[in-house]
């Protein structure tokens, strides 16, 4: 059994609702309208804003959200399992500390998503803020490990200094993406702004897609059919995060590597789909 | 099945024998690349010199062909086999996939086994060879090293899974003259490449030199097979009839008695036909290796 909430008043003040993770599922209804948030200093409760009821899930963690979160921050934080699912778009904070799990998001998510997500899986059907899974301020890392997709676009600076895990963007990945990156996998199905991977000391960035001028911190290796594409894609395809760049699942298909950013490691690279 | 009673199978008499068999650990690779004749290159390489644990460290045989579109990556592949000593085939992994499908223009290797009972470092023992420019990346839960190489760069599975196997199972094929045991072998190998999870590891899955435990001399712990030896008919106990000239062996390794057990027994009716006057197996009277596999069994 899982647990079902609808909004039934948007806060006027955005509210801090981190218990709103799948861990609430397996509560009763009339406990988790009992759970603690945070409306500025004041302290309030899930029941003021939400009614919840039970509903049939496969898991027992499970928990589905409907109305417009925009207003509610810190949505799935810290998920470690179970599954969570949002019908609307979420606010800031979401997914903070992830490591675990899966998260639907039916909309879009504000800024700073997913930053400190060491694993899980999330699927964002709409658009996300500035620093999704980036490095929270005075943190030396980003995303940390697992897998976002995001169907619409990113705002800028989207997983900075990522260390482990993969993005994948169907829309337009914004500015400074990957900036600073140590590893990971960016994926750009969409158009990737300018200023890509800027900084970035190791980690690959693959567009599928349209791109802006590289920095000159980036210099074009070589072009050649790494086995490794097809293999990567198959695996996004398998996972319903490649609806775009087929072709990059063919064996064979060229991709030009561009080495970088030469003004930091430059051990990263970018790889483009070579006409 | 009473034991008097002979089973033959188109004229040629099944002995009421059973071959002995040892446990091993085995695996499975995946090498993939830009045409089959260079994943040809690199499964023949890699699989070279793998006969016996004895003298060569593991056994290994090319398991199958796989087409493209039920490759890892798209291209051209071959499943490759190995078994052996947990310790001795980790090494024997890294070195030969180090030494001969990382060497092969286009190649890649994955793992072939979704699990096992533990895992051995494969691209984690190699990746030492892209001097800090090799990069890894997780695919589906496990990691993969690509590591810079001349013509682009090599991706290997980071590690495989291990898992308990059947090694040496086996039967002889005592014939009247060469063309008929080797005639009968051709058709056995043929057949049983058709079963998954086998190997023959011998050359062209046929050994000629069949061992013995123990020798006259102090020093070799094996020696020839003096009994099937037809030019010793005269000097020792043995157990060829007046009518067979020629014996082959055919060895097999499996992931488990049920592989193995299908493999000779398709391996078994295959090889008989006209001139193969005998079938028998190699055994140490049951006393050395867990698994039996009595021939009549096989075709109940």
């Amino acid at each position: 059994m899982g647990l079902l909430l609808k909004m039934i008043r948007e806060p006027d003040i955005p509210i801090e609702a981190e218990c709103l993770n799948p861990s609430a599922g397996k509560l009763k209804p009339s406990a988790a309208a009992r759970l603690p948030v945070w409306q500025g200093r004041e302290r309030a409760e899930l029941g003021d804003f939400f009614s919840a009821a039970r509903m049939n899930t496969e898991q027992e963690e499970e928990l589905y959200i409907e109305g417009n979160l925009e207003r509610v921050k810190r949505i799935g934080q810290n998920t470690a399992r179970g599954k969570l699912v949002v019908r609307g778009s979420c606010g800031m904070h979401t997914g903070e500390g992830m490591s675990g799990g899966e998260i639907e998001i039916h909309g879009g998510v504000g800024n700073w998503s997913f930053c400190l997500m060491s694993g899980g899986v999330v699927k964002i059907f709409g658009g996300a803020g500035a620093f999704l899974a980036a490095a929270l301020p005075g943190d030396a890392r980003g995303m940390r490990g697992g897998a976002i997709f995001v169907r619409g676009g990113t705002g800028w600076r989207a997983a900075e200094r990522m260390r482990r895990g993969l993005l994948v963007v169907e829309g337009m990945l914004g500015e400074f993406a990957g900036a600073e990156m140590i590893a990971g996998t960016i994926v750009s199905l969409g158009r990737a702004m300018g200023r890509l991977g800027a900084s970035m000391k190791r980690g690959s960035i693959v567009i599928a897609g349209e791109h802006e001028p590289f920095l000159c911190g980036f210099e074009k290796s070589c072009v050649y059919s790494p086995a490794f594409m097809p293999f990567l894609w198959r695996d996004l395809e398998a996972r319903g995060f490649a609806a775009k760049g087929a072709r990059f699942a063919r064996a064979g298909t060229k991709l030009a590597r561009w080495c970088g950013d030469l003004t930091s490691l430059g051990k990263g690279e970018i790889l483009v789909y070579e006409r | 099945m009473d034991k008097k009673e002979d089973l033959r199978i188109k004229d040629t008499l099944i002995e009421d024998t059973f071959a002995e068999a040892f446990a091993m650990w085995g695996t499975r690779l995946i090498v993939t690349a830009p045409s089959l004749y260079w994943a040809r290159q690199a499964g023949l390489s890699a699989t070279g010199f793998a006969a016996s644990v004895i003298g060569c460290g593991c056994e290994a045989g090319i398991e199958a062909e796989i087409a493209p579109d039920e490759s890892p990556d798209g291209r051209p592949g071959l499943s490759l086999l190995f078994f052996g000593g947990w310790n001795d085939l980790e090494k024997q992994l890294a070195a030969r996939v180090g030494q001969t499908i990382m060497t092969c223009p286009g190649s890649a290797c994955y793992s072939g086994l979704s699990e096992g009972e533990g895992e051995v470092p494969l691209g984690g023992a190699l990746r030492y060879f892209g001097d800090t420019y090799q990069t890894s990346k997780l695919v589906g839960g496990k990691r993969y090293w690509r590591i810079p190489v001349m013509d682009g760069e090599f991706t290997v599975a980071d590690k495989v899974p291990l898992r308990r196997s059947v090694g040496g199972g086996n039967f002889l094929i005592l014939a009247a003259d060469e063309a008929c045991a080797l005639s009968g072998a051709e058709n056995a190998i043929r057949a049983m490449r058709e079963i998954r999870g086998v190997v023959m590891p011998f050359p062209g899955g046929v050994v000629r030199s069949g061992s013995k435990v123990g020798s006259r001399y102090k020093f070799p712990g094996a020696s020839t097979n003096t009994a099937y030896c037809p030019t010793l008919r005269p000097l020792v106990k043995s157990a060829l009839p007046e009518s067979v000239h020629c014996v082959l062996e055919i060895v097999v390794d499996g992931f488990d008695e049920e592989a193995v057990r299908g493999a000779m027994r398709v391996g078994i009716e295959a090889a008989c036909a006209e001139g193969v006057e005998r079938i028998s197996a190699g055994n140490y009277g049951g006393s050395l290796g867990p698994f039996h596999f009595h021939l009549r069994s096989l075709f109940v």
